[in-house]
């Protein structure tokens, strides 16, 4: 069975926290298209059309340079999450990664390219393809690593804070609610 | 809970008890268990180890599954030692086991990437029709386009970019630079090749394909030891660790071996066991002083002091009292020390002692007419007469048979017997003078020598001592002459070289001394010498470590430990044993190509380069003994290194103020086409002076390195003593110099120029799997693959196995390994090449290369062409001019092609050569041939990691037996000696890559190195030397205790004298208000660090975590006490040549006086802002700056010729001297700010233009 984006909006985010290189911001009308028929909170609509703009805005080579100094050169803005979960040096991390791709693997989903399973633009786009609760309960498993990214966008100012702060928003959602089930 | 109701009352299940109850059988469902097992399930498992600096080449096991690495664990399955000698294993250390997390690290460099503001400009001039060439000559010819990415080096906007696209830039950029100005000013630097030898080889093999110039390395750390050259002609050959466990008395002096050679400290510690007593010298108490039995803590730098009066307990009890037999003999045969000197009358009745007697000195030449005045003369007792001996170095070229060390008049090959002293049967007392150091006492010190009166062949009748009466002298021991400057009793402390007087200068009491001196020599002396002295950085780091090193290697020569199981000389820092060096070197410097390569000397180039000449505070006239001849009296540092290039001893980069390839035309112009003719016309130029050598003037822009490659290592943010002036000068960037470099005015070679350069470089390349801080300047950088994702080969000297890395897991993002990183960039160069270079010839300067009959120079005195006391002769009074035809668009085929050179000239290595046309065509075979038609169809690939392997493994006596046994035969030819025994039982070994996969191999002995690999013993350097009577590559064939080049004599080190930690004047100059406030003035120290290999690891928080996270200095806590210091607080140590910060580690390990800041902690990780510079705090080698030592840049005299990493200045840091000041909290700024243009505009500190 091949898998479908049934869940746009991750599909959006994942597309924006990629490298803004010519073929995105080519892309950028497409997303913004694309982005007023995904059903989503009007709040996280907009906010991910500023984002849209605020590319459009920019001179490509100052957004790619802000893209390396932000997510390449700085390894608080990592976006392989399990890099925030785990202390540096754990021998723990490398086998997180590898039950990571084994679990894509059992959803029948193979990576190709060259990224890690825990690269969050690709986690986005797994969550695509799901359906709304199991997106947020699978991103619910990563919420403190995502909450750690946010957190540290946020202090930076960085135009992704946002994006970044609605992932972890959603698998959030999950976790509560899947407290509140288990509460006696 | 009780779990009441889950039981089961009424059954049980079977349970069968074993193993008397202890065991017992059950049924239960054991699924749990597959989550353990998975745990350990993977796809595969690759053996690997760590490339680049670490000297431990540890086999490791990478787990991989997925494609993705889980983590490693060390390997257990090295090939046995002997029952008597401890294994190997486990090796690995802290560090490598952390190693995976690299992989996946977020410093992990993921695609190419350039500096915006470059490749923004790049594609304008693209846009605008430029051809790739085109465009980056219009950037280079625009002052303001260049600046604009040149002055932010060091300030971040990288952007990624394409493969395709970062290649085209990179190879238009050394297409102009060999058009515009020449491929000799663009160059490469990257370590230590032993690890990782494949990736070394890489980028090497591209510059010299294209005519650019590898950098050296290992004399630019200062972990070269010159004394090893000087001593023994050999760069640098020590024991395995292994062979520690065979000595019986180990001194450990300035190298700590648990922390820096983890993975072998354990024979350290096991030799104990065996009742071997072990002493450490260290000024403060290192780790390695806590596993010895007497600890002497010698002040820094004072080493020297230390040993020479061991030297003289020894002399005294072992030589003049009571001989001991054992180290007469030895000292007979394998050292210098009956070897008869000249002496030079200085005053009415005073002398110094001058160079060797040599053949040509006697009428009749001693029957020699084969290089005479390269050939020493003992006194032979049984004859009664001067003769001249087998194995000195005149007889190593031009003739056959009599390079060896039996104990022979080579004129009658009748046996002889060296006489070590003529006291007694002397023909009169002569007063030598000798130079002297120690401060506060006379420069000269006058001793009694007894002489032999002979007649030289010109009529003159001259005074001779022999080597040891002259050596009894200088230690300052009575042999009952009287005079002054001995000593009776080791309690006289007037007397130097005695142990009173050395507790004054070391601190060290007189009995540990006198104690361990004679425990260390009877030792040796009943075990034939089982004792074994331990060095490294700590007692080599020094502007006068060859006088340290000298003074160590005199004693273990003195004791006959040298080429002894488990004795002599064992030097660990930097060291390499790249063991297959044979088949590595004419592959890594496309020899198989092109004869012969460009090398430059890395601590002249850096030093000239970064204008750190310019600074010069050391006056070379203070360190000239008072009886020189001096020649070159009131020359500064710099003019010697000049006049060393001119005269051929070192080697130059850029050659000549002209491009090389244009001035091979202008020769072809006037009718010049040979070789011999170029270098003729070449010869009149430079001695009309209308051509120069580049060095004469380095600031003028024509004659500016352009390129710079930075592979496998980390130049700026670790490498760069000195790193200030590199920023200032080389890259132009932010810098914390504060001095004004008017000092250089001094020079009397070098052109003055009052505008110094800023911003030398066009482009920096920098590759690499992790971004440090030489990315950060650069303006490239490219990704590389790591060492768990590339085929490659190590080895190390701390082992004799040779070990792969494997590729566990494919490279990482957009990584490739360095071999085909360089490809690449050779494809794009090719492409590029035929529009705008084709072929042309390139004209090399090259040095007098050790080990080539052109180490036979100058004998006697030295004639410099300049100053018209001897014509320019290429080869012999100045460089030899050689040419190269280069076809530069084929370029990528010959670097992807075993080229044809290794057919026709075969291949060799150290002087011995043979034919290599088997291993070349079975390499046809295993490599399978170049298929694509052009100049390399059928000829062995190298486009493969792994095809270069097995080329190097083919092609090296290491690791083809059948190769040893030609290279043996070689030497047996030249010496006249049986030696194929040495390896004939291993005459059919071959190694492939795969069967090093399999298992770490045990490599082949060969006549590369001088120990053997063998059953019996373990690994030990000079065995050879010792025990099969093949001479040291030196003036005399033997060990030396004597150096009697001109200019060593002249700076006063004919013989080992202590020299005092040189004043480097730093802290002179620092800003009065700054030494207003309370502030400390201290000794900085470097050594290498436990949570790192230099700053590898050192990004790693965990590794980080393990102390204080950050940038510490370690200083004393009563000198903090004395300025209000408090543990952790904020220091910032600041002289003139910049400033660095970190927080303040008190500790009473560290002795007073002293600041410890342990190699290496970049500036990219928690450094705050230097409130004094205003830039970010720097790192260990902010407060440094290198001098250069002209005793080093000799050539062109048997052991003292240029080799790369073998001989040359090197670049010695810790006699430095910093100012230490508190910073408090409150002031320190993390500079996190955005680039502003007055930010860009500051290049200097405040007040400094």
């Amino acid at each position: 069975m091949d898998a479908e984006v049934t869940n746009r909006v991750y599909q959006v985010i994942s597309a924006l926290l990629g490298y803004p290189d010519a073929e995105l911001r080519a892309a950028l009308p497409e997303i913004r298209d694309y982005l007023a028929t995904t059903p989503c909170p009007e709040e996280e609509r907009a906010a991910l059309l500023d984002v849209v703009q605020w590319m459009e805005g920019q001179a490509p080579l100052d957004l790619e340079s802000a893209y390396v100094q932000t997510f390449d050169l700085n390894p608080d803005h990592d976006l392989h999450l399990t890099y925030h979960l785990f202390e540096e040096g754990d021998r723990e991390r490398g086998p997180a990664m590898i039950r990571l791709a084994e679990h894509y693997e059992s959803y029948g989903l193979t990576i190709v390219g060259n990224e890690l399973p825990d690269y969050l633009p690709l986690i986005l786009e797994y969550a695509s393809t799901l359906d709304d609760d199991e997106a947020r309960i699978f991103l619910g498993d990563a919420v403190r690593a995502i909450e750690t990214l946010a957190d540290h966008l946020e202090k930076a100012a960085s135009p992704y804070a946002n994006l970044v702060r609605f992932v972890e928003r959603r698998g959030r959602l999950a976790e509560l609610s899947t407290m509140k089930e288990c509460m006696p | 809970m009780s779990h009441f109701m889950d039981r089961l009352k009424f059954f049980t299940t079977k349970r069968e008890p074993f193993s008397g109850g202890h065991g017992v059988l059950i049924e239960d469902d054991r699924k749990w268990e597959d989550g353990y097992r998975n745990r350990w399930r993977f796809d595969k498992i690759v053996r690997s180890t760590h490339g680049v600096n670490c000297t431990g080449s540890c086999s490791w096991k990478i787990y991989v599954k997925n494609g993705l690495v889980a983590f490693e664990t060390q390997q257990t399955d090295y090939p046995r030692t002997r029952p008597d000698l401890p294994n190997h294993e486990p090796r690995g250390c802290q560090r490598g086991a952390s190693y995976s997390w690299y992989l996946y690290s977020p410093h992990r460099i993921k695609y190419p990437m350039i500096r915006s503001r470059l490749l923004e400009i790049y594609r304008t001039e693209r846009a605008s029709g430029k051809d790739p060439v085109e465009a980056w000559a219009a950037i280079q010819q625009d002052a303001e386009k260049r600046r604009r990415y040149t002055a932010v080096r060091g300030l971040g906007g990288f952007v990624r970019t394409e493969w395709e696209e970062v290649t085209e830039i990179i190879a238009a950029a050394n297409i102009h630079t060999i058009k515009a100005h020449g491929p000799d000013r663009i160059a490469g630097f990257s370590p230590i090749p032993a690890m990782s030898m494949i990736s070394y080889a890489a980028g090497a093999r591209y510059l010299d394909l294209i005519g650019g110039v590898p950098l050296s390395f290992y004399d630019w750390y200062c972990d070269l030891p010159p004394s090893s050259p000087q001593v023994w002609g050999e760069q640098t050959d020590v024991p395995e660790s292994a062979d520690w466990y065979n000595s019986t008395y180990i001194i450990v002096a300035g190298t700590n071996l648990p922390m820096t050679r983890t993975p072998d400290a354990h024979f350290y510690s096991e030799v104990r066991y065996k009742g071997t007593k072990v002493v450490a010298v260290a000024p403060d108490y290192a780790e390695y002083v806590k596993f010895a039995d007497l600890w002497m803590p010698a002040r820094a730098g004072t080493d020297a002091a230390l040993f020479m009066a061991m030297g003289h307990v020894v002399l005294k009890e072992f030589y003049v009292d009571r001989p001991e037999p054992y180290f007469l003999d030895y000292a007979r045969r394998f050292t210098d020390l009956p070897m008869q000197v000249l002496l030079r009358k200085v005053g009415k009745q005073t002398y110094v002692s001058d160079r060797f007697l040599r053949a040509s000195d006697f009428a009749g030449e001693l029957g020699q007419e084969n290089n005479p005045e390269w050939k020493t003369v003992v006194y032979d007792s049984r004859s009664g007469g001067f003769v001249c001996p087998n194995g000195s170095i005149g007889f190593r070229w031009g003739e056959h048979g009599k390079w060896n060390l039996l104990p022979r008049d080579a004129a009658s090959a009748q046996e002889i017997e060296a006489e070590l002293s003529c006291a007694g049967h002397h023909d009169a007392t002569a007063e030598v003078l000798f130079p002297h150091f120690a401060t506060g006492e006379k420069d000269m010190l006058s001793r009694l020598v007894p002489v032999r009166k002979l007649k030289l062949a010109n009529g003159e009748e001259a005074l001779v001592a022999s080597t040891l009466d002259l050596l009894i002298a200088q230690y300052g021991v009575d042999r009952g002459l009287g005079g002054d400057n001995v000593a009776s009793s080791y309690e006289d402390a007037e007397v130097p070289y005695t142990p009173a007087w050395q507790e004054g200068i070391t601190g060290v009491p007189r009995a540990d001394v006198l104690r361990t001196a004679r425990e260390f020599a009877d030792n040796a002396a009943k075990t034939h010498g089982k004792s074994m002295v331990i060095v490294g950085a700590g007692t080599n780091h020094w502007y006068h470590n060859d006088m340290n090193y000298r003074s160590i290697i005199n004693l273990v020569h003195l004791c006959g430990c040298v080429g002894q199981s488990g004795g002599g000389w064992a030097h660990y820092v930097g060291q390499e044993a790249l063991r297959p060096q044979a088949g590595w070197v004419p592959i890594t410097f496309a020899l198989d190509w092109y004869r012969p390569a460009r090398q430059m000397a890395g601590t002249s180039f850096f030093y000239l380069h970064t204008d750190q000449w310019r600074y010069e505070r050391v006056d070379a006239d203070d360190l000239l003994t008072s009886t020189a001849k001096g020649k070159y009296r009131g020359h500064s540092l710099v003019d010697y290194n000049v006049v060393a290039e001119r005269m051929g001893w070192l080697p130059s980069a850029p050659h000549f103020n002209r491009n090389p390839l244009d001035l091979y035309e202008e020769a072809a112009k006037a009718g010049k086409r040979s070789e011999g003719e170029v270098g003729a016309y070449v010869a009149e130029q430079l001695k009309s002076g209308a051509l120069q050598f580049a060095s004469e003037d380095p600031d003028n822009p024509v004659n500016w390195p352009r390129n710079l490659f930075v592979w496998r290592g980390n130049l700026i943010g670790t490498s760069a003593k000195g790193h200030e002036y590199f920023l200032k000068h080389l890259l132009g960037a932010q810098n914390g110099v504060f001095g004004d470099g008017q000092e250089g005015r001094a020079s009397r070679e070098i052109k003055w120029r009052d505008k110094a350069p800023i911003g030398k470089l066009d482009l920096m390349v920098d590759i690499n799997f992790r971004l440090n801080s030489t990315g950060a300047y650069s303006d490239i950088i490219l990704p590389t693959a790591t060492w768990y994702e590339k085929n490659d080969l190590n080895t190390t000297d701390m082992h004799p196995f040779i070990h792969p890395l494997g590729e566990a897991v494919n490279p990482g993002w957009e990584s490739r390994s360095d071999w085909q990183i360089f490809k690449t960039i050779a494809q794009a160069f090719s492409v590029l090449a035929e529009k705008h270079l084709g072929t042309r010839t390139d004209l090399l300067a090259t040095p007098l290369m050790h080990d080539t009959p052109a180490e036979l120079g100058q004998a006697t005195e030295i004639r410099d062409w300049k100053r018209g006391e001897c014509e320019p002769i290429p080869g012999k009074t100045m460089p030899h001019i050689k040419l190269v035809v280069r076809d530069y668009d084929n370029t990528y085929r010959k670097f992807t092609a075993l080229g044809p050179k290794l057919l026709e000239l075969g291949n060799g290595i150290k002087g011995d050569q043979w034919d290599t046309r088997a291993e070349y065509e079975s390499l046809v075979e295993l490599n399978g041939p170049v298929k694509e038609e052009g100049i390399s169809k059928g000829m062995p690939s190298l486009g493969e990691d792994i095809a270069v392997c097995n080329a190097i493994l083919a092609l090296s006596p290491e690791t083809n037996g059948e190769v040893a046994h030609k290279a043996w035969k070689s030497v047996e030819h030249e010496s006249g000696l049986s030696l194929t025994h040495l390896c004939d039982d291993r005459r059919g070994d071959k190694f492939t890559f795969a069967d090093l996969q399999v298992q770490p191999r045990k490599v082949i002995t060969s006549p590369t190195w001088s120990g053997i690999m063998s059953e019996e013993v373990s690994y030990n350097a000079a065995y050879v030397n010792i025990h099969e009577a093949i001479p040291h590559r030196t003036l005399t064939g033997r060990g030396h205790f004597y150096v009697d080049h001109e200019w060593m004599l002249d700076f006063g080190e004919g013989f080992c004298a202590y020299r005092p930690p040189l004043d480097m004047k730093a802290t002179k100059g620092v800003s009065p208000a700054i030494l207003k406030e309370p502030h400390l003035v201290l000794n900085w120290l470097t050594p290498h660090s436990k949570w790192g290999i230099h700053s590898t690891y050192n990004d790693n928080l965990r590794m980080l975590n393990l102390f204080r996270g950050g940038p510490v200095v370690w200083i004393a806590e009563e000198d903090a006490r004395t300025i209000g210091l408090h543990d952790n607080d904020w220091v910032e140590a600041i002289n003139v040549n910049g400033a660095t910060m970190a927080r303040a580690v008190l500790s009473q390990r560290v002795p007073r006086g002293v600041a410890i800041m342990y190699h290496a902690q970049e500036k990219t990780i928690n450094v705050p802002g230097s409130p004094t510079t205003g830039k970010r705090g720097g790192i260990l080698n902010s407060v440094t700056k290198v001098v250069v030592k002209p005793t080093h840049m000799i050539g062109g005299y048997a052991q003292l010729s240029y080799g790369m990493n073998y001989y040359g200045p090197v670049g010695s840091q810790r006699d430095e001297h910093v100012i230490i000041r508190r910073i408090p909290d409150q002031q320190i700024d993390w500079l996190e700010r955005p680039l502003t243009p007055e930010r860009e505009a500051a290049l200097n500190p405040p007040g400094v233009y």
